[in-house]
């Protein structure tokens, strides 16, 4: 006897009916929910020292800091914002479920900026959904150009793709344009930025990028709630 | 997949069940002109006429498509 069953639906659909309702409810309390993914080192905890240092004064922040092991990250960040640690226990990326945790143990404040820094790693980050309104891709200099054309899920999937480290241009074989011809040709609506959250250089733009975000992401929700 | 599907298999006692993966190729399509295309290295950029306006419509995803049942003992529904 055999039977045939047909299912014929897409193995995520559930995941991303929960990351589309999570994405909906942060929008409604204002909240922008950015994802930031990139290669371990690439300077994702730097940058968001320096996007805390400038936005604070004018915004509220809440940060989810995701790694294998250790809360150093949140150690470092807590002197700044609200930082909780998602430790995934040998786990290579981040998933909803403990992302929900961790907004939790914040305290579910009212937020205009939670940011989550991924785990390091520019594969299995790609392919799962936290729910965010932007995914931020960085890539440092100093882990060559060719990192697009090599990882494309990470850049396909992304918003911006931030250039960090570039102080260190004249010290290291990187070519900006290749890098970023090969990420937009992957992703033909990414923005781009090159900065160096190190020094701050290009850190305002960045910064005036994600309040513009932020306030059309409140503001399309005022209007919505009006009607 | 494969290999997660052995191990299920194994343990929760499915006996000789076989996963069947059928790779389907990446495709897009532009929203300009309309062509409908392979993106070779991942280039989203339609090949045809420049434009960056491309959707993906096949082979991003991960779809379960049937469940095949075989059983020679008697139906337990019946």
């Amino acid at each position: 006897v055999t039977k045939v069953i047909i299912v014929n639906r897409d193995v995520s659909a559930v995941a991303q009916l929960k990351a589309e309702e999570s994405r909906n409810l942060m929008a409604q309390q204002g909240t922008l929910v950015v994802n930031l993914m990139s290669s371990p080192g690439a300077g994702k905890t730097t940058l968001l020292t320096a996007l805390a240092r400038q936005l604070n004064a004018i915004a509220r922040l809440g940060v989810l800091v995701g790694d294998i092991a250790t809360d150093r990250d949140a150690q470092r960040l807590a002197q700044l914002v609200p930082a909780v640690q998602l430790t995934t226990g040998g786990a290579c990326h981040l998933e909803l479920p403990l992302v929900e945790r961790g907004w939790q143990a914040l305290g579910m404040p009212q937020l205009d900026f939670l940011f989550i820094e991924n785990v390091g790693n520019l594969v299995c980050p790609s392919s799962h959904d936290l729910g965010e309104h932007l995914r931020i891709v960085l890539l440092s200099t100093t882990e060559g150009d060719d990192k697009p054309a090599k990882y494309p899920k990470a850049f396909r999937t992304s918003h911006v793709l931030v250039i960090n480290k570039i102080d260190l241009l004249p010290h290291v074989p990187f070519s900006v344009s290749a890098a970023t011809a090969d990420a937009q040709a992957i992703q033909p609506n990414l923005a781009v930025f090159e900065l160096s959250a190190l020094t701050g250089e290009g850190i305002d733009a960045l910064c005036h990028y994600l309040l513009e975000k932020q306030h059309k992401l409140s503001a399309n929700f005022q209007t919505a709630h009006a009607w | 997949m494969a290999s997660a599907f052995e191990r299920i298999r194994e343990e929760c006692s499915l006996g000789d069940s076989t996963l069947h993966i059928e790779p389907i190729p990446l495709q897009a399509r532009c929203e300009d002109c309309q062509t409908v295309f392979m993106p070779e290295r991942f280039h989203f950029v339609c090949p045809s006429c420049g434009s960056r306006d491309t959707t993906a419509t096949q082979g991003d995803t991960v779809i379960l498509e049937s469940i095949e049942l075989n059983s020679n003992a008697t139906d337990a529904t019946s």
